[in-house]
């Protein structure tokens, strides 16, 4: 709590009034979060200028293509980003403590993070059982019998039957949803206040994901969980999340309450995401197209990184970086089609259809220029 | 075998018979797709993996037994969960993989037992595209020669005419010239993907199997591949079997789509029909598992239980019948609740896998000599299904009774007693034997549902039971 007297609110750009419900007790405080990895080439900055906050209790969704930054936002606030990356700038605060220059310790165990392939997240050379046993002895300082006695709890509360002897198994006597299961409740072992799930349902089936969820959904009730929920899909953001973050090449342009973003998108990003679904539209048509894809951001923005893949693009947005300004209650989009002072056709989001039409036209060029 | 016959009889008769009135309206456009003219038809085939390991394990039935008609010019979609044989089957009807039984059967010729010029013809005719196309590219070669290389296996015209035709094609999918000298690390997936198809493409092939083509790519790339594979079907007049676990993607991009579960067809019929009215209980599980509010589909999920049994020693009757909602339960269990049912069906899988779980040498050792510790896990299983449940524990103990009618614990309990002795087989055959109905023992026909030639393979469609979609309705409806 010692961290709080150095008011962390004191570098707070102007504008973050803007995005402002996050101030005040909220879990986890991100702000102007930048994680970049050096190459001999270049710098990329995989992460830029993030800033968020989760409530106790709350799912945040992130959501964006491969490429946007997602994976390294989850492990920069578990301060797993080893080199060449690095933590440039900004604030990463845990009840209030800040993280970020190596106090990852002072709440080591009370965040804690799921993997999307479970095969990759466990130790195949011994038993589910002996894997949350070290967890419970390195973060709770659990060990014999009662650590015996706890494993088993786990496994039964993450909805594997037979616990008793499935905590002598080894990973790859589980299926892929039962390998799932069991890293969760690895997860859980170290008794986490906030769980960062990076894409955990995106490797299984359907059914299984749907039990996943449903999974995650008890423990949040039951535990009070935060969970800050990665993922590509954009069915998975609707059914998990209480709020939704866009992000693209490494910025967040779009954030907003789950139920306003899916009725009232307010980036071109996101409206085009959302129409290139499959299944939305009616079969028989062609898919709406976002041309192009993801670029890897490599210098500080000084135009909007979506521009060349905008149907709705205006001269302006080659010039100016756009930041995140309030379009709704509770809702930010960093597009220069919501400031004014810029010259460019205010109906230009009824485009819709139309400019995704546009897109899709480039669509079969677009493979020719970016190898 | 006779009741093999019958199902393909039934289903091919369905077929051509209701099928004409729906593809009319897709002909007028499309001169290539005429009605109840299968390309490739499917006769009960058959493929089993043996591993002639020395202990003698059952083989691994991945395809067992699947009858389909695949029309010319459309898309067959093929959905189910990972490992109920779909990629399977869709290689040994390529002749990828050799069938254990049955016939795959286009212009005539049996394609499993195909052989010398014969054989080249129908790799000519029919390709593929794999899923991952990290994986499906040599990195050593060039672009032009990954996809210039069908044309060399099959002395394809002359060397500059082959090198014309993969300009022709590069362009066709929507690269360029200048890609052909570029290696496979140089290009994103969904490049990557292109040339996979382009490669798919050289020979001019009728029929192409599509094996989760986009599964590994981004929604926004996922969805220009789909444009392209659809707009390359309309160009070259092609047929399409596409395999996938999205879907979604499959109601997008398929006429017709086929429901597998554990090497078998469950249903098979019109996509929107299929998605919109699901009949069999397995596709109706797993499209309501689908998530997101825009799969049409406003029904209750069910959520399946545990994942499909194994290949390797499939539930006797109806394969599905392990997980499914809608299973027939014996008239003289009326009176049992839902979570009643659930609980049972949950202590069924756990002795299920008991049974089946393939142990170490050791773990056998030590049961043979008896040092494993079986007798309490079991009573603990019990204890937490029957009567540490959260809800009824106020209940002050009496929860049990509750629970479990007279008769049903009796039945409950016989099993327990051979668990405990550790003879897990025994057990659930005690318990199949007193909560198993038919779909326990029959393997169910399939049947005709609706008029628009739609077969499932369910004993609840005949007239005898009540519907799939009502029976899961007022079980999962209300809680």
């Amino acid at each position: 709590m010692a961290a709080d007297g150095a008011d962390p609110h004191a570098e707070r750009p102007v504008d973050e009034a803007a995005r402002a419900d996050g101030g005040g007790d909220a879990l986890l405080e991100v702000e102007g979060l930048t994680t970049v990895f050096h190459t001999d080439k270049e710098t990329i900055r995989a992460v830029d200028d993030v800033s968020f906050s989760v409530e106790e209790g709350e799912t945040l969704g992130i959501v964006g293509e491969s490429g946007s930054g997602k994976s390294v936002t989850a492990r920069s606030i578990l301060g797993l980003i080893d080199s060449p990356g690095v933590i440039e700038s900004g604030s990463i605060r845990f009840r209030g403590d800040e993280l970020t220059g190596d106090n990852w310790d002072t709440h080591r165990g009370d965040i804690s993070i799921v993997f999307q392939d479970p095969s990759n997240s466990l130790n195949p050379v011994y038993t589910v059982g002996n894997q949350i046993r070290e967890t419970l002895r390195i973060h709770q300082g659990i060990r014999g019998q009662e650590a015996r006695e706890e494993a088993v709890r786990l496994l039964e509360s993450v909805g594997i039957p037979d616990a008793r002897r499935r905590v002598t198994e080894y990973p790859h006597q589980f299926s892929g949803g039962m390998r799932q299961r069991a890293v969760i409740a690895v997860a859980l072992a170290c008794d986490p206040d906030l769980l960062v799930c990076d894409e955990p349902t995106t490797a299984l089936d359907v059914t299984i994901q749907a039990q996943i969820l449903e999974l995650l959904d008890d423990l949040q009730d039951e535990e009070d969980l935060a969970i800050v929920f990665i993922t590509h899909d954009m069915g998975v953001i609707e059914e998990t999340a209480d709020r939704v973050n866009v992000m693209y090449a490494g910025e967040m342009v779009e954030s907003a309450p789950v139920g306003e973003l899916f009725d009232r998108p307010q980036h071109p990003y996101t409206r085009g995401l959302l129409a290139s679904i499959p299944g939305r539209t009616v079969s028989g048509d062609r898919l709406p197209t976002i041309g192009g894809e993801v670029p890897t951001p490599t210098a500080e923005a000084t135009d909007c990184r979506f521009a060349d893949r905008c149907p709705e693009a205006f001269d302006a947005c080659e010039r100016v970086h756009p930041e995140p300004i309030r379009v709704g209650p509770d809702h930010t989009a960093a597009c220069l089609l919501h400031e004014e002072g810029y010259e460019h056709d205010l109906d230009a989001g009824d485009l819709r259809g139309e400019g995704t039409t546009d897109g899709d036209a480039d669509a079969v060029a677009d493979g020719g220029d970016r190898a | 075998m006779s009741r093999n016959d019958a199902a393909t009889e039934s289903g091919t008769a369905n077929e051509s018979e209701a099928s004409r009135p729906s593809r009319a309206a897709a002909d007028s456009d499309d001169s290539t797709v005429t009605a109840d003219d299968p390309l490739v038809e499917v006769r009960d085939l058959k493929k089993y993996y043996d591993d002639d390991g020395f202990l003698g394990d059952d083989p691994v039935k991945a395809v067992d037994g699947v009858s389909l008609d695949i029309r010319r010019g459309e898309t067959l979609g093929l959905v189910g969960e990972s490992g109920c044989g779909k990629t399977t089957l869709g290689r040994t009807i390529l002749g990828l993989e050799d069938a254990t039984g049955g016939e795959v059967v286009s212009d005539g010729r049996n394609v499993a037992r195909l052989s010398g010029k014969q054989l080249r013809e129908w790799q000519r005719d029919a390709q593929m595209v794999f899923q991952d196309p990290e994986a499906s590219l040599n990195d050593r070669m060039t672009v032009g020669e990954i996809v210039r290389e069908p044309l060399d296996a099959h002395d394809w015209e002359t060397a500059s005419e082959r090198r014309r035709r993969v300009f022709e094609l590069l362009d066709l999918v929507g690269l360029n010239e200048e890609h052909y000298y570029r290696y496979p690390h140089q290009f994103s997936g969904g490049q990557r993907q292109r040339v996979g198809i382009a490669r798919a493409l050289a020979l001019e092939p009728e029929f192409i199997v599509l094996d989760e083509p986009v599964s590994a790519l981004d929604v926004s790339v996922q969805a220009r591949v789909i444009n392209l594979l659809e707009d390359l079907q309309e160009e070259l007049g092609l047929t399409y079997l596409f395999i996938a676990h999205d879907l979604s993607v499959v109601r997008h991009i398929a006429d017709r789509v086929a429901v597998m579960y554990l090497g078998d067809i469950v249903e098979l019929g019109d996509t929107e029909t299929v998605y919109s009215d699901p009949a069999h209980p397995y596709t109706l599980s797993l499209l309501s598992a689908i998530p997101g509010s825009h799969t049409g589909t406003d029904r209750d999920r069910v959520t399946l239980r545990g994942t499909p049994p194994s290949p390797r020693d499939p539930p006797q009757g109806c394969r599905f019948a392990t997980r499914c909602p809608a299973k027939v339960r014996p008239a003289e269990f009326d009176d049992l609740s839902g979570t009643a049912w659930e609980r049972i069906d949950a202590l069924h899988t756990v002795l299920r896998e008991r049974a089946h779980t393939e142990t170490g040498l050791t773990e056998r050792l030590k049961r043979r000599l008896g040092l494993a510790a079986d007798a309490s896990d079991i009573d603990e299983v019990v204890a937490d299904l029957f009567e540490r449940d959260s809800d009824v524990a106020a209940a002050d103990g009496s929860a049990r009774s509750d629970l479990l009618t007279e008769s049903a614990r009796s039945a409950v309990e016989d099993a327990v007693q051979f668990a405990r002795r550790g003879e897990d087989e025994e057990a659930t055959a005690v318990l199949r034997e007193a909560f198993g109905s038919v779909c326990n023992r029959e393997r169910p026909e399939r049947h005709a549902v609706g008029d628009d030639g739609r077969v499932s393979a369910c004993v609840r469609h005949t007239d005898e039971y009540e519907d799939p979609r009502s029976v899961v309705d007022r079980r999962f409806g209300d809680d």
